[in-house]
């Protein structure tokens, strides 16, 4: 237990020690650092036109409101910038030390590998726009009575849904191990969150099953939407939880076999 | 000619390269596009038309924003930034080829073959509904498109390219480029068909390029553009393309004035 405890301390420090570095790496270009907020503002103000024109036609989309839709939107989008601001950009380059053998010098560290193949590089530019689209949901939110445990339980199942989202990129990223190629395959499913912003029941059963189970999109995103906004399905929160561990276990396993395979392509 | 279609079979190629992730997009794309069309359905549950749009009319249009965004692209803005930054764009100044020209081949190259299982799945599409696809009008729509499609594709790339070559002042492109992606495709109905947009803001859009794209190009294949205008817009068009490509070609000769290379 203390082993493990002193183990966690240590994988917290490298990877607080990543973020300063690729934080104070990302201020060196302030022109991008601030500019990283116009795609951001532009693609919201696209989504919120759109909604806006639907809502003008109908109060509510399957019981959804506006409102409400936006939520599902903030949360996703939260999600897709927080891909780039904590792991996508290591993931991505994850198949090219594959390639060049620079996975070597992870393997050798004293650190836990999968630790360092996975925060690595990271894009600091993304967090003006994470924070824009936190007062994204706070807008959204301003007519939902949000409760202490609605808000707890919200970051949890949130964390869940990003791990899991952040599994399913990582094993994308280690197929590496027998492709040499996965960084397509990573760029695509950082954006699968996306198809989380619509309600589930405007898609018929079998699609629903797909983005519940194999493409976990709606544990992501509206699984957490729904904890927020005080109308949770006690089952779908737990299947949430059961899904982060178990892509996680998988993740594990696949990455286990994978290192069996490495052999360095370095000189 | 001959050397640019060798440009785009290679491109053709690479794109096919990476399997898995033709498919995931393939899945990704359509299921997004089918979320848009089922979220539409809601709507048509209580009314026939919307906007002047039946319901097979708007799945007939967001299949076509789809079909057209397989060859739109800002693919030239990402390319000519990561060739001018890391350095390799001093590789092109010394061979005989237009470097406009190649990157076009080699976007259109790349964007089909990694589009072309989505492609594949639109097609299924069409043939498992086509009670939800409304054909065009006339034959004389449908051979207009041909003109329309290939002018506003080199409206989208030489946006693409314009944005690419500020890549020769500024460190990064990226964000610019994302930014004009989201507003051209808002503005030229990616979207949401123009209809809905307030008059003032159509006015507006009717004063620039971006309004031969996605909006103009269906509404040619669904016969609501009288056939006697037609002529006025392929001119204007035309005029549009012509424009972009000798800003593009001025600022691209400035650029390389300006572009410093060093290193092995």
């Amino acid at each position: 237990m203390k082993h493990m405890a002193t183990e966690l301390r240590k994988s917290l420090k490298i990877f607080i020690l990543f973020m300063k570095a690729n934080f104070l790496t990302g201020l060196e270009y302030r022109f991008d650092f601030i500019s990283g907020i116009l795609p951001t503002l532009a693609y919201m103000f696209a989504y919120f036109a759109f909604m806006s024109v639907i809502f003008s036609k109908v109060p509510a989309i399957n019981g959804w409101t506006f409102n409400q839709m936006l939520t599902l939107f903030a949360i996703e989008q939260i999600f897709f910038y927080g891909t780039y601001l904590f792991f996508k950009p290591s993931l991505v380059n994850f198949s090219d030390s594959i390639k060049n053998g620079t996975l070597d010098s992870s393997l050798r560290l004293p650190a836990n590998t999968r630790l360092l193949v996975s925060f690595k590089d990271q894009t600091p530019d993304m967090l003006p726009s994470i924070l824009f689209a936190i007062l994204f949901l706070m807008y959204s939110v301003q007519d939902t009575t949000l409760t202490f445990p609605n808000i707890f339980l919200f970051v949890l199942i949130s964390a869940c849904g990003f791990f899991i989202l952040y599994n399913i990129m990582f094993i994308c990223a280690i197929l590496a191990f027998w492709t040499t190629e996965s960084e397509e395959v990573v760029e695509l499913a950082g954006e699968i969150s996306q198809l989380g912003r619509f309600p589930p029941s405007i898609f018929p059963p079998l699609a629903q099953a797909f983005m519940f189970f194999i493409i976990p999109a709606f544990l992501m995103v509206f699984v957490p939407a729904t904890v927020l906004l005080g109308i949770p399905d006690l089952k779908l929160v737990l299947l949430t939880i059961i899904m982060a561990i178990a892509t996680y276990l998988v993740s594990r396993l696949i990455w286990h076999q994978g290192l069996k395979k490495y052999s360095s392509a370095s000189s | 000619m001959k050397k640019y279609l060798l440009v785009f079979s290679n491109a053709w190629q690479v794109g096919l390269g990476y399997r898995g992730a033709l498919v995931f997009k393939a899945i990704t794309d359509v299921l997004f596009t089918v979320a848009l069309i089922l979220l539409w359905s809601v709507l048509y549950q209580n009314e026939e038309v919307i906007g002047g749009f039946t319901f097979p009319e708007i799945v007939t249009y967001y299949i076509l924003v789809r079909v057209l965004s397989l060859v739109y692209t800002m693919f030239p803005a990402r390319y000519l930034t990561n060739q001018v930054k890391s350095g390799r764009f001093s590789t092109f100044l010394l061979l005989p080829i237009s470097y406009f020209k190649y990157l076009l081949s080699h976007s259109l190259g790349l964007k089909l073959a990694r589009e072309s299982l989505t492609f594949c799945l639109i097609v299924i599409f069409i043939l498992l509904f086509p009670q939800y696809i409304v054909f065009p009008p006339n034959i004389v729509y449908v051979l207009a498109m041909v003109p329309f499609l290939i002018l506003s594709w080199l409206i989208y790339a030489q946006l693409g390219f314009l944005i690419g070559i500020m890549s020769f002042w500024v460190s990064d492109t990226s964000n610019i480029r994302t930014t004009a992606d989201q507003v051209v495709g808002l503005l030229s109905g990616a979207w949401i068909p123009l209809v809905f947009f307030p008059p003032i803001l159509l006015s507006l859009v009717n004063l620039l390029p971006i309004k031969f794209l996605y909006s103009y190009i269906i509404s040619l294949y669904q016969g609501k553009i009288p056939i006697n205008q037609l002529p006025f817009d392929l001119v204007l068009c035309t005029f549009w393309v012509v424009a972009l490509y000798l800003i593009g070609r001025h600022f691209f000769a400035k650029g390389i004035k300006r572009y410093e290379a060093y290193g092995n």
